[in-house]
């Protein structure tokens, strides 16, 4: 027994390494699928899929109920991602009444993957907790709205390409400080149960080609 | 307060009607505390002449402007602009994320779904015109727009 054993040991590790290299080209191979058919099959005049997914950064940024929200509140689900402010006159309404619309679409035909929506206010000067809860809630009640300081929103937004500036209300009669507007990017990101941001809503939104686009990249 | 400046407003010279025709008018419906709203509509011109609006004027509202959004890079922007241009037998279409009225400074009572909304249009001949504008919930109208859009694609 222990004889034929020892003769057999050269095969056997040959088979072993063949069958190593083979199962590694197939991964390979099926990794390589997935991110080429991602794109392909996701409208991308919908969605536009990343090529090379964008790790969201550690952050720490507080939600509108104390709490705090960080990189780890990303992971183990899909995170609709969205930078605004909650005295955006029209554009956030606008793509927040889209988002409310996916969650209701979403619920409606119950996908099993868990998912979130974040709505990332860039104004902290003004975007208080209360402020916060408010204009979220008005659209959906899960939506989950959260802040931080200039910094930490800055180092968390810039590798995933958002930005945003202050603008002055041309001629508003009521010059004061605290009535200005924010320029800022448009788009709503999808992010990963890893983390990373593996796709980029841009405008206008159409909620029911949103679903779609996200029910074919969870493959549900 | 709202009551008598609609009625007011329902007194303007409507006989000095501009050659402009307002459909599908409406101001959707502001998230709490939001300091600016903004009114959408078709201005329609039959005349074989440009149609220019210099200003408009709306109760409840401490400023008026009008406004265009634009997206630079991805970015959302909103630039002034000097006057709306109807173009010879042609229409403007001000809509969400493009030509608006923006209604700056919003007083209380605050304007809630169900609401009408006199808006004033001034137009560069000196001639007025008043657009009763329903206030209307977002969501609805975004979904009507939804379908109208794939009704025209097919």
């Amino acid at each position: 027994m222990s004889e034929s054993g020892r003769q057999n040991a050269p095969v056997a590790a040959v088979v072993f390494l063949v069958l190593i290299v083979a199962l590694s080209v197939a991964v390979y191979l099926k990794w390589q699928r997935a991110n080429v058919d991602l794109a392909t099959v996701v409208d991308q005049s919908v969605m536009r899929v990343i090529p090379q997914a964008i790790s969201v950064p550690e952050f720490t940024l507080t939600r509108m109920d104390g709490k705090p929200f960080e990189r780890k509140n990303l992971l183990g689900k899909w995170t609709f991602l969205y930078f605004g402010y909650t005295l955006c006159p029209d554009v956030c309404p606008t793509e927040l009444t889209a988002l409310a619309e996916v969650a209701t679409l979403l619920r409606k035909e119950g996908v099993q993957s868990s998912w979130q929506q974040v709505f990332v206010s860039v104004d902290p000067e003004r975007d208080t907790p209360e402020q916060l809860a408010k204009f979220v809630t008005y659209f959906d009640p899960k939506i989950i709205g959260a802040t931080g300081t200039e910094i930490e929103l800055r180092l968390m937004a810039k590798p995933l390409g958002v930005g945003w500036e202050k603008a002055s209300l041309p001629t508003a009669n009521d010059a004061a400080s605290s009535s200005y507007l924010i320029n800022h990017t448009t788009s709503i990101l999808l992010v990963s149960p890893e983390g990373t941001v593996v796709g980029v809503y841009p405008t206008p939104h159409d909620p029911v080609a949103m679903v779609k686009a996200f029910r074919t990249v969870i493959n549900e | 307060m709202r009551k008598l400046m609609f009625l007011t407003a329902m007194l303007l010279p409507l006989s000095a009607l501009a050659d402009v025709k307002i459909v599908d008018a409406w101001i959707p419906e502001a998230p709490p505390n939001a300091q600016a709203m903004a009114a959408f509509m078709v201005m329609e011109n039959d005349e074989d002449k440009e149609v220019k609006v210099l200003s408009a004027f709306a109760p409840g509202f401490n400023t008026i402007e009008l406004h265009k959004s634009i997206e630079v890079d991805g970015m959302h922007k909103m630039i002034k602009q000097d006057a709306f241009v109807i173009p010879a037998m042609g229409s403007l279409t001000l809509k969400p994320g493009s030509y608006h009225i923006m209604l700056i400074g919003v007083q209380d009572p605050r304007p809630k779904a169900g609401d009408i909304i006199p808006v004033r249009l001034d137009f560069a001949d000196g001639k007025q015109m008043s657009v009763q504008v329903p206030v209307k919930k977002r969501a609805d109208m975004m979904q009507r727009m939804e379908t109208m859009q794939k009704m025209q694609g097919h």
